[in-house]
């Protein structure tokens, strides 16, 4: 008997040793001209003059329908005629930012285009997918691999997510695959509280291809709920493949104005580049940095620092109108916790303190992008009144440097709060965040991201401007 | 958001801070902070780049750089 314990416990241990998380390969040489990245791929049925973004939000299977269903809204529009070609707007999207449950979504319109509405909804929205991971962690071989200090239970999703959903796909599908949109799975970056996106251009401070990396990982990561599930870890090769650090993060770290996002950002790439302190990573759920996706598309739209710069692009005449549609799955379950003079309990305390941060966060984002888009108005107009002005004082004359380049901006922000039924909009309020849901609900989920994005006054106004 | 003016007697691509941004006599906006501008090649210009800190400008006032044929 104790033979057979030792026997076991031997062979325990060795299976233990062998879990390990698949790790992130090193890059040989630091080539802007290689690997995922928005430069690098083909638009042939798309024109950048209208440059499309679709930011969806985290949320579980509620995110990933309500997003799914969107996509499905955008497919059977009828053509539009831009630069005097039909066209269809699904076609015209160049970027999608993901969170969490939306990343799934995402994911798979990136690696399978219409192939999408075909499968997408049996491989994954209909799938209790909660009740798959939680039957693998009763199987005695799983109890074992996770005894592995390098081996937890976001492997586990990500190995099943890998199998069973994304078929093994991994970011070199994406380039081969050679065509936008330019997918950004958003993770956290656990240490510096910081958004962490699956780009080559996240990955070049650490010297890593991700080329090789599974999408099914980026997107386990960009779902890590904390606790319920571990970070995924990420090791960092910085150092070894001559990187080329953009030339903007010397001049803000230099500038130091410590309330600046440029100088923040700045900071966060250089942390990546001390291998000392930091050989490895820890990704979180990518809600904790963002919960809808909008930052990196807000930093493209604001600076010239960003890698796909759009303001560069509009700078240079290429963009003409610039289309964003935030998919929102935010939910808002009753509560009678003030109906109580007791304190709430534990679990209710922490279910605030995890959500009221990020919703906060959320509503001050897509605040912050309508205020942008408010600004760049205002300042077109100043100078417009200006040179009119100028003109009537003295006939011919123009300012120098002409009219700013004019831009049509269209932000569609779709959540359940448009609802106008009260019964609809609490039915929608109160569905939980998880990885299953029943079909019906499913089913109704895509129906309303289609309905409310046809009901958005700001997209009525893109298709009626389109006619 | 800032604006910037790189006027130059031919058109060019601008470079700022080392990517293509915007293009000469037209303005361009960009972010707040220390920027380098350089133009597309052929190299026939000077001086061959500008550091300057941008800030504090208006649609109706952009900040100048001037690049000078040689």
């Amino acid at each position: 008997m104790k033979r057979f314990s030792l026997l076991l416990a031997i062979v325990t241990l060795g299976l233990s040793a062998c879990a390990h998380y698949p790790v992130n390969r090193p890059l040989e040489q630091y080539d802007t001209n290689r690997g995922y990245r928005f430069q690098n791929l083909a638009a042939p049925n798309n024109s950048n003059s209208l440059f499309v973004i679709l930011a969806f939000s985290g949320g579980g299977t509620r995110a990933a329908a309500l997003s799914y269903g969107v996509l499905k809204q955008l497919k059977e529009l009828p053509s539009i005629v831009w630069e005097g070609e039909q066209r269809s707007l699904l076609n015209e999207v160049d970027v999608i930012s993901s969170i969490s449950g939306g990343s799934f979504t995402a994911a798979y319109y990136g690696l399978y285009g219409e192939r999408t509405f075909v499968d997408f909804k049996d491989r994954f929205l209909y799938r209790d997918v909660e009740g798959a991971l939680k039957r693998k962690l009763f199987s005695p071989v799983t109890w074992v691999r996770l005894m592995s200090p390098t081996f937890d239970r976001i492997d586990l999703a990500a190995e099943y997510y890998d199998k069973e959903i994304f078929d093994h796909a991994t970011f070199g599908t994406l380039v081969e695959r050679n065509q936008r949109p330019y997918l950004l799975i958003n993770a956290t970056d656990m240490t510096m509280g910081a958004r962490f996106e699956f780009t080559q251009n996240q990955f070049d401070p650490l010297c890593s291809d991700l080329t090789s990396y599974p999408v099914a990982r980026a997107v386990a990561a960009s779902s890590a709920f904390p606790v319920l599930l571990s970070p995924i870890t990420i090791n960092n090769y910085t150092g070894s493949c001559n990187f080329r650090e953009p030339q903007w993060v010397a001049y803000a770290l230099r500038d130091r104005e410590t309330t600046s996002r440029r100088f923040l950002d700045a900071s966060l790439l250089r942390s990546y580049e001390d291998a000392g302190e930091r050989p490895y990573l820890h990704l979180l759920d990518g809600g904790i940095a963002d919960n809808i996706g909008l930052r990196g598309p807000l930093q493209a739209l604001t600076t010239t620092d960003s890698p796909w710069s759009l303001l560069g692009m509009i700078n240079r005449k290429q963009v003409r109108k610039v289309v964003v549609i935030v998919v929102n799955a935010k939910t808002e379950p009753d509560s009678d916790l003030d109906r109580k003079e007791s304190s709430p309990n534990l679990k209710e305390v922490l279910m605030a303190v995890a959500t009221a941060p990020m919703d906060n966060y959320s509503f001050d984002t897509v605040a912050l992008l309508v205020d942008s888009i408010n600004q760049w108005q205002q300042d077109e107009k100043a100078r417009q009144d200006c040179s009119e002005v100028l003109r009537q004082g003295c006939p011919g004359a123009e300012m120098s440097g002409g009219p700013l380049p004019s831009i049509d901006f269209y932000p569609v922000a779709i959540s359940f709060d448009s609802l106008a039924d009260p019964d609809e909009r609490h039915f929608f309020k109160n569905l939980p965040t998880s990885f299953t849901l029943p079909a019906e609900t499913v089913d109704r989920l895509i129906a309303v991201g289609g309905r409310l994005l046809m009901e958005s006054p700001d997209f009525q106004k893109l298709l009626n401007d389109f006619q | 958001m800032e604006f910037v003016l790189v006027r130059y007697p031919e058109d060019r691509m601008v470079l700022v801070d080392g990517e293509e941004r915007g293009i000469t006599n037209v303005i361009l906006r960009t972010n707040r902070g220390t920027h380098r501008f350089d133009l597309g090649e052929p190299v026939e210009y000077q001086p061959e780049s500008v550091e300057i800190y941008v800030g504090g400008t208006s649609s109706i006032k952009p900040r100048e750089v001037i690049f000078e044929k040689v």
